[in-house]
């Protein structure tokens, strides 16, 4: 048994989707598909009957259906907006907003051999007045946002890394200074400066991918805690962090070339030292 | 005495104390930007929207506040309804829509607003939309129109024909900037009338400026307009940098975290070096003992090696993070959807203040391990160990 309610004060995206099937949503004008964040908001189920309008009057007001409540694939972009949405079929939304024949967009299912460019070239210069996008650049153009976020991951992380960096360096210093009689003395008993240089390289590195590991649980910790809090604040199941095996690769790269890094610097100023001096004499 | 032995012991190995300086510095820089990042947004934000000359904006209940194509109608009818409120100093409806500018045979769209005379902060400009409509140096760069030239505007296009369904030819009277536009938006003023004429629309706005009287409260006036006009929503400033806040609170927690993580890197940089270095230091430690120096000075020497080395980095981590945001927010204002005269690092005193008390704090704290291992020297033993060593 539907009941009545009154939604249009609440924002909603009214879409256009003539062309979308959705499993429950017959050919009756009167029916519309609600996404779950946007029930879940207004407090309606399947079979309620709901009051749309165009204007926050509600001076025209339509009732209609809730054919079904589904979750649909969210963009990234859209979760934050929290926009609220409902699916009406084309002619109704038409009637409703008094707009006839004319639409926000139109989708083009191209042919499977077809090219994708080539057709939105030829339809860009078939005709003034709309701009055309083929599905890549679409996406390219919506995960815009997400680039730039990226970028400025890159450059906070590269900051982030000379710090680390700087940490290892003062660290493998101050370790093998305190190694340095031990040094002098290997140095006197006839070890090569290689393998010496070599011994310090590994201790940076061993150090580095340590530390990179523990990094690594902590990172593992954080994203699941991200995903913890911003999943259910804004209402959905996409994941805000991920840990990706090559963000792993990249840390375990770096770390490894930064431990090499510090070492050699360190084990270049500890071998110009006489190994005389080192041991104290 | 505490001083110049904190001082001495600095200096002694000059390549630490340099990488640890270098160490603190970065991460004071960093912890410098975050702040920026953290508290910039909302006040570069605050500063845009103080500057458009009004203090509420009302729309259509249940729209979005900065963008909506629902019309208010009735608009004169409300503009003096409230008006009637004695805090209120004017109201004024204004149109804000799409349209399509046409000039030298070049068809571009434009964000248009119809807007009467007296809101000069919504454009800035010299010209005056009475005498025709006010351009966007990007719009007149695409279409090559200078001021005095005369162009077209039209509206929604025809489906069956392509060409704008009404037109209406107009004078450019000069350029302006727009302190809301987006990087490369083509944006137009023009009157109230013209547009309303254009669209076909009569009495109706898109969203309603309304100014406050000098020194009345703002909120009290927004309430009451929600409470006497059900269908509408009145938001002032605090309310729509409230919704922006809402929208941007990605960046503010990113900044606390990042903030966080720097603090805890310059902690563990300061503690784990000084930690290290007291291990070459005991026997001297335990010397100064032997002379009558007291446990508590011992802790004060550590706990003050800590915090000048946090004070000598605080001024360069300040310049380095100052330097630092202006590519971070070159990075971030790319974004679409960004206002350009909206920045994210926005530097201040209060940040910079911020940034130097942490820094200090963060070098006192990394110290007062070292320290408290100094304080606990076991004289004898110290010293035993020293000799045989």
């Amino acid at each position: 048994m539907g009941h009545y309610r009154a939604v249009a004060r609440l924002s909603l995206l009214l879409v256009l989707t003539s062309l979308l099937a959705l499993p429950g949503l017959a050919d009756e004008p009167g029916e519309v598909a609600v996404p779950e964040r946007t029930a879940k908001r207004l407090g309606i189920r399947e079979g309620d009957v709901v009051e749309v309008a165009a204007d926050p009057g509600m001076r025209a007001v339509r009732r209609v259906r809730v054919a079904v409540v589904w979750s649909p694939k969210e963009h990234p972009a859209e979760v934050a907006r929290q926009e609220l949405r409902m699916v009406f079929r084309l002619p109704f939304l038409e009637t409703l907003t008094g707009r006839t024949d004319a639409v926000d967009r139109v989708v083009v299912r191209l042919r499977p051999d077809a090219d994708a460019r080539r057709v939105r070239e030829d339809l860009e210069a078939w005709a003034m007045g709309f701009d055309a996008y083929t599905a890549e650049e679409l996406a390219a153009h919506t995960s815009r946002a997400f680039v730039v976020v990226s970028r400025f991951h890159r450059a906070i992380a590269f900051v982030t890394l000379l710090a680390g960096g700087i940490f290892l360096v003062a660290v493998t210093g101050l370790r093998t200074s305190e190694m340095r009689r031990e040094i002098g003395a290997l140095r006197l008993v006839g070890i090569g400066r290689g393998t010496i240089a070599l011994a310090v390289v590994g201790i940076a590195t061993g150090v580095a991918l340590f530390g990179t590991l523990l990094g690594l649980g902590i990172g593992a910790v954080l994203v699941a805690a991200i995903n913890a809090y911003y999943r259910p604040l804004f209402e959905t199941s996409l994941q805000f962090a991920v840990l990706e095996p090559k963000t792993v690769l990249a840390a375990a790269v770096f770390s490894a070339l930064l431990g090499v890094l510090a070492g050699a610097a360190v084990a270049l100023r500890l071998l110009r030292q006489p190994p005389l001096e080192q041991v104290g004499r | 005495m505490v001083a110049f032995l904190a001082l001495r012991s600095l200096r002694r190995s000059p390549t630490r104390t340099l990488l640890l300086l270098s160490g603190i510095t970065l991460s004071g820089s960093l912890l410098f930007d975050m702040t920026m990042l953290g508290s910039g947004l909302v006040e570069s934000f605050s500063g845009v929207l103080g500057r458009l000359g009004y203090e509420i904006r009302v729309v259509p209940r249940g729209t979005l506040p900065l963008s909506s194509t629902l019309l208010i109608p009735n608009a004169s009818r409300i503009t003096a309804a409230l008006a009637t409120h004695p805090d209120v100093a004017w109201v004024s409806p204004i149109i804000a829509t799409q349209l399509y500018v046409e000039a030298g045979g070049k068809r571009l769209s434009a964000v248009a607003y119809g807007i009467p005379s007296r809101l000069p902060a919504l454009v800035r400009t010299e010209a005056d939309v009475r005498e025709g409509i006010v351009i966007n140096p990007s719009l007149a760069r695409e279409l090559r129109i200078r001021a005095g030239d005369r162009v077209r505007l039209g509206t929604r296009l025809s489906p069956s024909t392509l060409a704008p369904q009404a037109t209406v030819e107009v004078r450019v009277a000069g350029f302006g900037e727009f302190p809301f536009d987006l990087r490369g938006q083509r944006t137009l003023a023009s009157s109230l009338r013209t547009l309303e004429e254009l669209l076909g629309t009569r009495d109706s706005a898109s969203f309603l400026a309304v100014k406050v009287r000098e020194g009345e409260d703002p909120e009290a006036v927004r309430a009451w307009m929600n409470r006497s006009f059900p269908e509408l929503e009145a938001l002032s400033i605090p309310a729509l940098l409230q919704a922006v806040r809402r929208q941007l609170r990605y960046f503010d927690h990113f900044s606390v975290i990042l903030s966080g993580v720097s603090l805890v890197v310059a902690t563990l940089l300061v503690g784990t070096v000084l930690t290290l270095q007291l291990g070459e230091r005991l026997g001297e430690l335990a010397v100064l003992r032997t002379l009558g120096v007291q446990r508590t000075r011992l802790v004060l020497l550590v706990l003050l090696e800590g915090f000048v080395l946090a004070a000598t980095s605080a001024p360069l981590a300040l310049g380095i993070g100052l330097a630092l945001s202006e590519p971070l927010d070159a990075i971030l204002r790319a974004m679409p959807g960004v206002p350009q005269d909206v920045r994210f690092f926005v530097p201040s005193s209060a940040a910079a203040l911020r940034t130097v008390l942490l820094l200090l704090a963060t070098g006192t704290l990394g110290a007062a391990y070292p320290a408290w291992v100094a304080g606990s020297l076991e004289l004898a033993t110290t010293l035993h160990r020293e000799v045989q060593g």
